[in-house]
């Protein structure tokens, strides 16, 4: 029974003693000691999320296209299709998803040489399951040439698109701010002829708004919604949406539309960081 | 030494199972905390001590894996691993019912100080989500599996704890 008690009294003083330490943390989050532990725990954990990053669903391989496959080429002019006819199964598909990544290596570095020569690319490294449409974990930071407020880009198609900025950066790993953050705001722009202004606004979910649009607006569903350049945070007439639908802002003053994201935050491994 | 291996990889595996889970099902309705439902497992069979530990030290590496704030899921994971150490008297961690039961309960308190302290110490406000609700029900339905996984691991180890021993 005194064992019982004992225990009971220990165990309280070190609940006490833990949590102390954790909301010493939390306080403190900015310093540069607690920048070390978190680097130095990073680098217990970042294995596993460096693996994951880079592999790719099986159920996306199986969405390929034949043509698309067959356009792939090993180099030694034989197409993937027919290279992979002489494996089983599996192999196969373990080709073909590295044939598809290795596609998708070309297109970023590709879209990095033609548009963004100083970009730095970057893997997801990890995310937060309770701020999934907020934020991104890369493994590049500081070390690499990157700095807070960054902007952020993902390739899709062989275009790249605006998904976010670097948030905080530690010596080796960096976290991005993603578009969907309701605290996210990006200055954009309709192309066309009338090239009408707004505001890009998270919602914490898979959709964005283009607030404060002109009543009288032309904008239409499926116009592309790029970056205007304005206030200098990010480059201008880069992607980030398609208009999927207009409604009136609750208070009757504006037009405000939801916009399809040109990335979507779910498919997003490979990133190029426009280091300044 | 033995203990410190045994220690040392269950932290490793449980580590890998919830980065694998978050990869594919984290910010759906379906994902499953891994790592809390072991904080309890440890709490339960071997007492608040046990528990504290694993929770606060599986905290930071949570904390650290996502980039969040660092300490939130050690402050959460410590308080889980008190509750169930404190209660492991009163209950009878060999039985699944319990185990179910538990895991959902503490899952959804575990949710609720989540947003009381991120609300504190982050620029973000804690916004409600679905998750909250549909997580701690997954978390009760894997909870029994968990916890026969772990027992399991603890005899291969031969580290079964000696009040667990019949």
């Amino acid at each position: 029974m005194d064992w019982e008690l004992y225990e009971r009294y220990r165990s309280t003083v070190l609940l006490a003693g833990l949590l102390f330490v954790s909301s010493l943390f939390l306080a403190f989050q900015k310093t540069s000691s607690v920048q070390h532990l978190r680097a130095l725990l990073v680098r217990f954990t970042l294995p596993p999320q460096r693996f994951l990053a880079q592999l790719k669903e099986p159920s996306s391989s199986a969405s390929t296209s034949p043509e698309a496959e067959s356009s792939v080429d090993n180099g030694s002019g034989e197409s993937i299709t027919e290279f992979s006819s002489h494996f089983s199964g599996e192999d196969r598909r373990k080709m073909q998803i590295l044939a598809e990544e290795n596609a998708h290596f070309r297109d970023v570095f590709q879209v990095k040489e033609r548009r963004w020569p100083r970009a730095i690319v970057a893997h997801v490294a990890g995310r937060d399951p309770q701020r999934w449409f907020q934020e991104i974990v890369l493994d590049k930071g500081k070390e690499d040439g990157l700095d807070p407020d960054d902007p952020v880009l993902a390739v899709v198609e062989g275009r790249e698109a605006l998904i976010g900025r670097i948030l905080e950066a530690s010596a080796h790993v960096s976290k991005v701010m993603l578009l969907q953050d309701s605290l996210s705001e990006v200055a954009a722009t309709v192309p066309g002829a009338q090239g009408e202004d707004g505001v890009v606004e998270g919602t914490n979910s898979h959709e964005l708004m283009l607030k404060f649009l002109d009543r009288s607006s032309q904008v239409k569903i499926g116009d592309l919604v790029v970056t205007s350049g304005l206030g200098n945070a990010f480059p201008p007439d880069i992607p980030i949406g398609w208009v999927e639908g207009l409604e009136p802002d609750p208070r009757q003053l504006f037009l405000q539309a939801k916009l399809r994201p040109a990335a979507r935050s779910n498919q997003i491994r490979i990133v190029l960081v426009l280091a300044t | 030494m033995k203990k410190a291996f045994y220690l040392l990889f269950t932290v490793w595996i449980l580590l890998w199972a919830q980065v694998v889970s978050n990869h594919f099902l984290g910010g759906t309705l379906f994902a499953v905390q891994w790592i809390l439902i072991a904080v309890l497992h440890f709490g339960l069979t071997r007492g608040p001590w046990a528990g504290e530990w694993m929770g606060f030290i599986w905290g930071l590496l949570v904390d650290a894996s996502s980039l969040g704030l660092l300490g939130i899921h050690a402050i959460l994971y410590s308080l889980a691993g008190y509750a169930a150490g404190m209660f492991r008297r009163q209950l009878d961690a060999s039985k699944p019912w319990t185990q179910a039961i538990f895991s959902w309960a503490v899952s959804m308190i575990y949710f609720a100080l989540y947003l009381v302290v991120e609300r504190f110490f982050s620029v973000n406000e804690g916004t409600f989500q679905w998750a909250f609700i549909t997580v701690p029900l997954i978390n009760a339905l894997f909870a029994p599996l968990v916890f026969f996984a772990l027992d399991y691991w603890a005899a291969v180890w031969d580290m079964t704890p000696v009040d667990a021993q019949h």
